[in-house]
């Protein structure tokens, strides 16, 4: 036999040969002496291999639990019937646990000797569907359910049955025509979208348009709940909606303008922001003016809304300097303004510190909204002192991914970044899309 | 699968970054990358997929991150004053993540996954290499890596 290279000699120490080619390079090594040399070398380069990786196994302090890592190796669990290959038992997998002196990796020669008195086991070679790289990627594993990837410490994002779905659209079109109704009835004809806001932009003094939208609001209150009423009676058949039951038609109204404007509200710090914030603008020299006119809980909101703060436009670098250099941004984006604004108006932020808002547009012309704000600083610069500082009321911790899905439609991930950014992508496209796009944040 | 690579591609993207976070973030990016187009035989597939994003991470890191880095090192450093035994054990693992930057990515790729228990067929297949040039790859690298070492170490020692 002409001499054993040094891949050989390592496949033969790997326990990748099988029985018959490893009794021949042993056969080899006993007879030839610069080989056997050889095999001496290639088992010392291991053996100081398999030491020198485990040196830079993960440190104790974040110890997993020692039952994660199978006790034999054919206990592993295996994927799929066109999965990998089992391992070989003469290839335990991982390296060392914390607190253990490394592993090694692989056998001495001795025990490969051992093995080859006895029985060598080998892995069987992989099945030859894995795609390389510029292959197109195989068809999705239907037993593959996504649900288990992400960590969620909240529960889980879970999709709204349709029926829920279709009543609320039903209520929202009863609204729609009920203000439709109005507006005819008023012989007004522009129809303006979106609460206040909308109202005002088409009024030239503020403090009157105010006055008027709520005044509008509430004569329109009677018709909306008669037109919601009449649709409710008409198009819910299975689902008793909680406009049609026990309660009186204004209390009914009074739920559903709650309910729509939920999304006016989130869309207040989204998707038609600049609307609102033009109205709030309008209106925040004369909140009095607003407030005697404004009956009930709409009055309220628009006192609110008048006397809020709102986000204003800054630059990159200024919010940058605001986040001692750390702002992040979406890779491959056109981006289109930058604000800052306080935690009051971004549901879900600590309240007391200023919110950055990255605004930009998709290829496909959706606008995304990434929010971010600095965490409370911890003294020290420890993993778990962070985590400490993270606010309870955030409901997020450090690998935590929150996904929810507004009443609009819009979808709205939020995490806590490493570098104790507390960070929120919201958007008008599907959530798993949204989330797509945190790989591309930086 | 989460459950059953999470771990083990950790372990192999914190050998190759040395930065626990980013090795979490890149085994995160791992497993959406998954979601977005399940694989069939995942565990080369994810494996290899770790691999390069933390070839693209390493370059972006350079890049971008350097000084952010190094502030957080600095803090880490000065937060717990070392003891001799803990000093050494910091040099050698600089020494190893040195030594493992030298080589080559395929080179590379191979120690650690053989590290994380694959077999040659799917070393080969993760790194697209022809199944009769692991052996010869793992020599390569095992050689290396360990030269690399030495050669580290030396330098240490005459700096100090």
């Amino acid at each position: 036999m002409a001499h054993v290279d040094d891949g050989t000699l390592n496949a033969l120490l790997d326990g990748e040969l099988d029985d018959a080619e490893a009794a021949e390079v042993r056969a080899h090594l006993a007879a030839c002496a610069e080989c056997a040399a050889r095999f001496q070398d290639a088992q010392r380069f291991l053996d100081e291999a398999a030491e020198l990786l485990g040196v830079l196994a993960p440190a104790a302090p974040e110890a997993r639990p020692a039952d994660v890592r199978p006790a034999e190796p054919p206990a592993r669990p295996q994927p799929g019937p066109a999965g990998v290959a089992p391992l070989s038992p003469v290839a335990p997998a991982g390296p060392a646990a914390p607190g253990e002196p490394p592993r090694r990796v692989s056998k001495t020669a001795r025990e490969i000797a051992v093995d080859l008195d006895g029985a060598t086991h080998k892995s069987p070679a992989i099945a030859p569907n894995f795609p390389r790289a510029g292959e197109p990627l195989p068809a999705p594993d239907p037993s593959f359910s996504g649900r288990e990837v992400l960590p969620l410490n909240r529960p889980a994002y879970h999709r709204p049955d349709w029926a829920t779905l279709a009543w609320a659209a039903s209520v929202v079109l009863a609204l729609g025509v009920g203000y439709l109704a109005n507006e005819v009835k008023h012989g007004r004809t522009t129809v303006a979208s979106g609460g206040e806001a909308a109202v005002s932009a088409s009024d030239s003094v503020p403090a009157q348009a105010t006055q008027r939208a709520t005044a509008t609001r509430a004569a329109r209150q009677p018709t909306v709940a008669k037109a919601l009423g009449s649709l409710a009676g008409s198009t819910l058949g299975p689902r008793p909606a909680a406009a049609r039951g026990p309660k009186p038609p204004r209390q009914a109204v009074a739920d559903a303008m709650q309910l729509a404007a939920a999304p006016a509200e989130a869309a207040g710090i989204a998707m038609n922001a600049p609307a609102a914030e033009l109205a709030a603008a309008r209106a925040a020299p004369s909140p009095a003016a607003a407030a005697p006119g404004a009956g009930g809980v709409l009055g309220a909101r628009a006192q609110r809304r008048a006397a809020a703060p709102t986000f204003r436009l800054t630059n990159v670098d200024e919010a940058a300097a605001h986040f001692a250099g750390t702002l992040r941004t979406v890779e491959g984006l056109a981006l289109e303004s930058v604000k800052i604004g306080p935690g009051t108006l971004v549901p879900g932020a600590v309240p007391t510190q200023d919110v950055v808002r990255l605004a930009y547009t998709e290829p496909s012309g959706r606008r995304l909204q990434l929010d971010q704000q600095r965490l409370p600083q911890a003294r020290d610069a420890s993993r778990e002192a962070r985590a400490r500082a993270v606010p309870p009321a955030l409901g997020l911790g450090y690998g935590d991914t929150l996904v929810t899905t507004g009443p609009a439609g819009e979808a709205r991930v939020r995490w806590l970044d490493r570098s104790g950014l507390w960070m929120s992508l919201m958007g008008n496209l599907p959530a798993d899309s949204l989330r797509a796009l945190l790989a591309r944040i930086r | 699968m989460y459950a059953q690579y999470h771990e083990s591609l950790v372990r192999l993207l914190y050998r190759r970054t040395g930065d626990r976070d980013r090795a979490e973030d890149l085994a995160q990016e791992v497993f959406v990358r998954a979601l977005e187009a399940p694989p069939t035989n995942p565990r080369p597939w994810l494996f290899a997929v770790a691999l390069n994003l933390a070839r693209d991470d390493g370059r972006r890191a350079a890049r971008h991150d350097r000084k952010l880095e190094q502030y957080s090192a600095e803090q880490e450093r000065t937060a717990a004053p070392a003891a001799d035994e803990e000093i050494e054990r910091r040099e050698k693992t600089d020494a190893v993540r040195a030594a493992l930057a030298q080589l080559s990515e395929k080179d590379r790729g191979a120690l650690l996954l053989k590290a994380e228990g694959f077999g040659y067929g799917e070393i080969a297949a993760a790194l697209g290499l022809a199944p009769g040039a692991v052996g010869t790859t793992l020599a390569r690298a095992r050689r290396r890596l360990v030269e690399a070492y030495r050669a580290e170490e030396k330098r240490g020692d005459g700096s100090r």
